[in-house]
């Protein structure tokens, strides 16, 4: 009868201890999906929060789209801080506002180039917010970005910004720009960090000028196209210090990846070396971590040799000509590293002349130097590198030709 | 429960010191320690190792000179009663104010990290209760339930710490020397009562297989060191220095960082058994302590009686500290840093004793 009663009361202790302290029913819960960070009109912050109505976006029964309606909610309020915008939302949304899932931070270009650290990095500290949560920079303001963010292809707007953001693994031109990373840049010594450029749609076309232009010379807001969805991402903002300092193009963001090691894959069209306004195509891979040599040189001012281990297949040859041939590969590869070795020069000038931050986290390879960390501190890299000596190599080599063994020229 | 003495076997008592030595790290111990060791904070607790297979050889030998004797009964015998009541009262004191603080961070860890709107006054009771059933249950219960949980804990440390392995960066422990090597070990000393834990084998010995009281302080300290090197040293990859100063819960952030693509996330929770069990065992290994020391300074033949006393004591001592800060800061102190000096003291005080009646005894 005792080891009952006490089974009992021990079994009524357990389902006690989960109380109701911390219950929340999943329908009374607003679930911001995205939260928009801009210079405020009437308070310090304007704070634009894209918040999923779960019930429009879950499965119908027996499969299919949604349960119709609107998928998405975008509220902006004026506020002093973020946090406290989350507490004002209760006054018109009626379910408690949740940041368990939120997928994006997305932060307006004035607030950015003014006070980034300052109203991103408190979050940090508050347990909802996860370091996984993406960040992005809006060409423009945040909350312009969030209001035009609708899915197309896409129910549900966390999957939206997961294969966004997510896109970084498929082209060169996006960032891998999660929390922790540009949290633990912009928080050390050697390295700027590096988010993601989102924007809207370009609202006018550009004037005609059919020449051909890479596509990596463009960013998020000023991509060429029509149709699609309103928002699209390219490119990357330069965060030093506090503030961001500047923005890369897609190229320019390729090189800084490759250096960073976070490159995965890219398609590369360069000029035909034997065919003026002709093109190759090939797709690029990475074929080893990129190799950092950093020397401090008597002077005191560090030397930096950078390799780029690259390969990759060749996917068209516009000029008909049999590079593919195995004595006529290499020409492709030189033809590569030659267009890679422009976008690096224009990189590397942007980072030490135009920025003077180390967007390429070359630092990173430098503090392996130092013994302590007080010799690394006071050796001041983030001051020296505007002046190191940095050289750029790439070595590219083609492992495979596509599915063509030669092409036949047209008649 | 069996009846007689307590048996405790070699994998039980190793399993229980190892969790009882190592759980300080899924607190806020080693948000401490960064500040101290910088990038070459991982190499602070493998320069603790060797002074703590020192301290552990030298307590065995102690007990081994007194074989099925505490060192309760070991300081009556060397010292007397007055001044042994006084060094026994510095253990119960210690080790109460070290449960009360350990149970503050173990409470606070779960608000900070799980629920965060549940009432500190629940969520320290609910550990202290557990804890205390524990121990009720007593030592075998105890060394058993460690033993059975080992084999889980260790695995979910591993798998924690490996699953974190997409995110490493080696730069994170350069410079290597960090402060310098005389900074380095100067941080490595004034933390070296990080392992006054190990006094729970002086307690442990009359129930351990004879002749195996040193391997089981040798090995329990040995990996014990592994495991706080390894949550260091990945905990610095990850975060690198110097953002890994800012979690207070590194482990926890540890978990929460962890990213495998879009379904491998938010993997705290599958964590959590790895934090609850660790502090059940742990909490339950220094609240026998106290009961035990008080029991057999006070000649009781059990420690039961002395649970609830010392619970109300430990209950008031956790919530003393005004905020999880100071439990942390006071926490950090008063556990990890100084506690090896009077704990030392009179361990090399009881040893020097000894020393000098087997001197003695031989002369004779």
């Amino acid at each position: 009868m005792r080891r009952v009663l006490t089974s009992f009361v021990l079994i009524l202790m357990i389902l006690c201890l989960p109380g109701c302290w911390d219950y929340r029913e999943l329908d009374e819960t607003a679930w911001v999906t995205a939260i928009g960070l801009d210079r405020g009109r009437e308070n310090v912050l304007t704070v634009t929060l894209q918040i999923a109505v779960a019930r429009n976006i879950a499965p119908a029964p027996g499969g299919g789209g949604g349960g119709g309606g609107e998928g998405l909610v975008v509220t902006s309020m004026e506020a002093p801080s973020l946090l406290s915008a989350l507490e004002f939302t209760h006054a018109w949304i009626d379910c408690r506002v949740d940041l368990s899932h939120t997928k994006v931070f997305i932060v307006g270009r004035e607030l950015a180039e003014s006070d980034f650290t300052a109203f991103i990095m408190p979050l940090a500290r508050f347990p909802e917010f996860r370091p996984t949560v993406g960040v992005l920079v809006a060409n423009g303001r945040a909350e312009n970005v969030l209001r035009e963010a609708d899915p197309v292809l896409e129910l549900s707007p966390g999957k939206l910004w997961d294969q966004m953001t997510g896109a970084w693994a498929a082209t060169e031109f996006i960032p891998r720009s999660d929390f922790r990373r540009v949290y633990i840049d912009t928080g050390s010594p050697g390295a700027a960090g590096l988010a993601a450029l989102i924007g809207v749609e370009r609202e006018k076309e550009g004037p005609p000028d059919p020449s051909h232009k890479a596509k990596g010379v463009h960013m998020a807001g000023t991509i060429p196209r029509r149709g699609g969805q309103k928002i699209e991402v390219m490119g990357a903002a330069v965060i030093e210090g506090d503030r961001m300092v500047g923005v890369l193009n897609g190229d320019e963001t390729g090189v800084a990846k490759m250096v960073r090691g976070t490159f995965r894959e890219m398609i590369k069209t360069v000029p035909d070396p034997r065919h003026p306004g002709r093109f190759l195509t090939v797709r690029v891979y990475p074929r080893e971590p990129p190799a950092v040599d950093v020397r401090i040189g008597a002077d005191g001012m560090p030397r930096v040799a950078v390799l780029i281990p690259l390969e990759g297949s060749i996917l068209g040859i516009q000029s008909g000509e049999h590079y593919e041939r195995p004595e006529r590969v290499h020409q492709v590869e030189r033809a590569v590293e030659k267009s890679l070795m422009t976008d690096a020069r224009a990189a590397l000038d942007k980072a030490q002349h135009e920025f003077g931050a180390d967007f390429f986290a070359l630092g990173y390879h430098a503090k392996q130097r130092f013994p302590t960390w007080q010799a690394w501190e006071e050796f001041a890299w983030d001051e020296k590198f505007p002046d190191a000596e940095i050289s750029f190599d790439f070595d590219f080599k083609v492992r495979r030709i596509g599915i063509l063994r030669e092409t036949v020229l047209w008649r | 429960m069996s009846s007689g003495l307590p048996r405790v076997g070699f994998g039980e008592a190793v399993a229980l010191l190892v969790v009882f030595l190592s759980m300080k790290v899924l607190i806020s111990h080693l948000a401490l320690i960064f500040p101290l060791g910088l990038s070459a904070s991982w190499m602070i607790p493998l320069m603790h190792l060797p002074v703590g297979l020192v301290g552990a050889a030298v307590i065995v030998w102690l007990l081994n000179r007194f074989p099925g004797r505490t060192i309760v009964e070991i300081g009556e015998e060397l010292v007397g009663p007055v001044v042994n009541g006084f060094f026994t009262l510095f253990y119960y004191v210690f080790f109460v104010i070290f449960t009360a603080l350990i149970l503050r961070q173990f409470a606070e860890f779960m608000l900070t990290g799980f629920l965060p709107e549940t009432p500190l006054g629940v969520a320290v009771p609910a550990f202290a209760a557990g804890a205390a059933a524990i121990v009720f249950l007593g030592l075998e219960a105890l060394a058993r339930t460690a033993r059975v949980l080992f084999y889980l804990l260790g695995f979910s440390f591993v798998l924690l710490l490996l699953l974190t392995s997409n995110l490493w960066a080696p730069h994170g422990i350069m410079p290597l020397w960090g402060p310098g090597v005389l900074a380095l070990s100067w941080a490595a000393f004034s933390t070296l009562g990080v392992g006054v834990e190990i006094f729970l084998l002086a307690l442990l010995a009359p129930y351990l297989p004879r002749g195996r009281v040193l391997a089981a302080g040798l090995v329990s300290v040995l990996a014990a060191g592994a495991v706080v090197a390894l949550a260091t040293l990945v905990s610095l990859l990850v975060f690198t220095y110097p953002v890994v100063r800012e979690p207070v819960l590194p482990m926890f952030e540890l978990a929460r960082a962890v990213q495998w693509g879009r379904f491998f996330v938010r993997m705290e929770t599958l964590f959590l058994p790895l934090w609850i069990f660790s502090a059940l065992i742990g909490l339950a290994a220094a609240l026998y302590i106290c009961t035990a020391v008080a029991a057999r300074a006070l000649k009781l033949p059990c420690h039961r009686p002395l649970i609830l006393p010392t619970l109300v004591l430990i209950l008031a001592g956790a919530f003393t500290p005004p905020n999880f800060s100071t439990a942390v800061e006071v926490g950090f102190v008063v556990t990890a840093q100084w506690s090896f000096v009077p704990l030392g003291a009179i361990i090399g005080v009881l040893v020097a004793a000894a020393w000098l009646r087997s001197r003695r005894q031989r002369r004779e």
